[in-house]
């Protein structure tokens, strides 16, 4: 393995020993709502947003991060990792953990930075496509609560920093799309009924007509790998934080409800036709020697389903959530401390499925 | 309340237009709306016209200004005089430059807005300083609102009070403004 700073080297190795809150699993109609996320952006005022800055401003406002986390107490336990510092790899393993975004991952120019919380409900983006885009994500669904913290954090970050607002058109952001509350918020949702009942797609296009979108978690388009969807509000701007809020907990809902029918009505009809793919998916998982990350995607999302029908009784959320986290590329070679090929990681995961679902 | 488009004169028009769930609002002053609108429009009144053939226009005439005539009043070589963006360059990547673009290239913008959001104005979370600003700026027009009553029971030195106290709230407000 390739070696860091030391500091860097340290967080990266608790960030992949320690399990994010969101996995746990135990929120509010856990059985179909996996994740609730808020994301805020901000500007800080003044200072020309991370595309246009030069790196002497990029370095500023890296600099206020610093001081914000030194300063406040209310982020006296949070921790800075410079993206700079850090190998490609862990920086993959950061975007798997879904820690940061493939955006911050990606860009070119220096200062970039994440502050976290060591629970990692809460965390901070810096230098990404705005200065800040701060985070929040509770397992189950619990779109209040976590508008109550990521409020509450916005506020003590405006006693330190001025940010970029103006009354018109709000909080101020690089892409206009995001500009007035600078809210994003979205529910990660487990719909595997709906895909056996055929009723997906019908569903998915009517609410995209709605300003909210339904997207599939991993990859875009119809291909939806582990039945998981995030729906997420689009318009930002001309309704207060709260209406955005309530009208996706609205949508997700109707989902959450689309979903409960289908469940019903498979375990009246197709009982043992869905127990049977359940089951046959756990044999698999159980006994494979080599497995990809999309078989094992595909399978895990039949064993969360089997939990959620009360099949497995002693398989809990928090395994499953895990293992969707570990069973990616960066994370299995940071797990076993080395490079892997393909083939090499494909063997690997198999054995770490075992290793927890045994 | 100040014209949409111009942002100068008070807006003496409102069209609301629900698209599906959104709720399109424009306030806008009648020379806006003439220059949008061309001959479509009345000077008298909106009725005697059928309300979405001049919505009609009206958007289409948005989506032109920002394309087309919004574009051209500005020149190539024009740019956010803080970041140096060009309009040119937001069409090409979506983004801003800064906090100033939005000021800059409000009249460009302001109809982008509209269509993403259905609304081009903050309604949400304010900053502190200026939810405080604003609770000042009410509580002045509330003692004005009560101090023209007083003035027309001919109560003025009750009157004169509460003036002391409207140029005090001023005052303040103004020191806040400069800190």
């Amino acid at each position: 393995m390739e070696i860091m700073s030391n500091k860097e080297a340290l967080l990266i190795r608790e960030l992949r020993d320690t399990t994010s809150g969101w996995t746990k699993g135990d929120g509010p109609l856990n059985h179909i709502v996996v994740s609730t996320r808020l994301r805020l952006a901000r500007n800080i005022q003044d200072i020309p947003f991370p595309f246009k800055a030069n790196p002497n401003q990029l370095e500023q406002v890296l600099k206020k991060s610093e001081n914000l986390i030194k300063n406040n107490s209310f982020f006296q336990d949070f921790k800075l990792i410079k993206i700079d510092d850090l190998t490609d790899l862990d920086i993959q393993f950061l975007v798997e953990k879904r820690l940061i975004s493939l955006s911050l991952a990606q860009l070119g120019y220096p200062y970039r930075a994440f502050i976290y919380k060591p629970d990692e409900i809460i965390s901070i983006m810096v230098n990404e496509e705005d200065h800040f885009r701060i985070q929040c994500l509770l397992p189950g669904f619990q779109l209040e609560k976590v508008w109550e913290i990521i409020d509450c954090y916005d506020d003590q970050i405006m006693k330190e920093i001025e940010y970029s607002f103006n009354e018109n058109e709000g909080f101020l952001t690089c892409c206009p799309t995001n500009a007035g509350t600078g809210l994003r918020a979205s529910v990660m949702l487990h719909l595997p009924g709906l895909f056996y009942k055929n009723k997906l797609n019908d569903l998915l296009s009517s609410i995209s007509k709605t300003g909210y979108a339904v997207r599939g978690f991993y990859g875009e388009g119809t291909d939806f790998q582990g039945n998981l969807f995030q729906v997420s509000n689009q318009v930002t701007m001309g309704l207060k934080e709260n209406e955005i809020i309530k009208k996706l907990e609205m949508i997700s809902r109707l989902l959450i409800d689309e979903e409960e029918r289908a469940r019903e009505e498979l375990m009246l009809h197709s009982r043992q036709r869905i127990e049977d793919q359940i089951l046959r998916a756990y044999g698999i998982l159980t006994n494979a020697r080599i497995i990809s990350t999309l078989e094992a995607i595909d399978l895990l999302s039949k064993i969360r389903f089997g939990i959620e029908l009360g099949i497995f009784t002693k398989i809990g959320y928090d395994t499953i959530n895990r293992l969707m986290l570990i069973i990616q590329s960066a994370y299995i070679q940071l797990l076993k401390n080395k490079k892997m090929n393909e083939n090499e990681r494909d063997i690997a995961r198999a054995k770490i499925i075992q290793e927890l679902l045994d | 309340m100040i014209c949409q488009i111009c942002k100068k004169n008070d807006a003496t028009v409102t069209i609301t237009k629900v698209a599906g769930v959104k709720k399109i609002e424009l306030y806008i002053c009648n020379d806006c709306a003439h220059s949008l609108l061309g001959s479509a429009i009345s000077s008298f009144s909106f009725s005697q016209y059928n309300i979405n053939e001049i919505l009609g226009t009206l958007l289409s005439s948005f989506i032109k200004l920002d394309r087309g005539k919004g574009a051209e009043a500005l020149n190539k070589e024009d740019n956010c005089p803080h970041c140096g963006m060009t309009y040119q360059e937001f069409v090409q990547s979506g983004k801003l430059g800064c906090n100033q673009c939005y000021e800059y290239f409000r009249k460009q913008l302001n109809p982008i807005l509209c269509r993403l959001h259905g609304n081009a104005e903050h309604i949400g979370k304010l900053p502190p300083a200026i939810k405080e600003r604003n609770i000042r700026l009410n509580r002045i027009n509330e003692i004005k609102d009560e101090m023209q009553k007083l003035i027309l029971k001919e109560e003025y030195e009750k009157a004169a009070k509460l003036r002391d106290m409207i140029i005090e709230e001023e005052k303040r407000l103004e020191d806040g403004n400069n800190e």
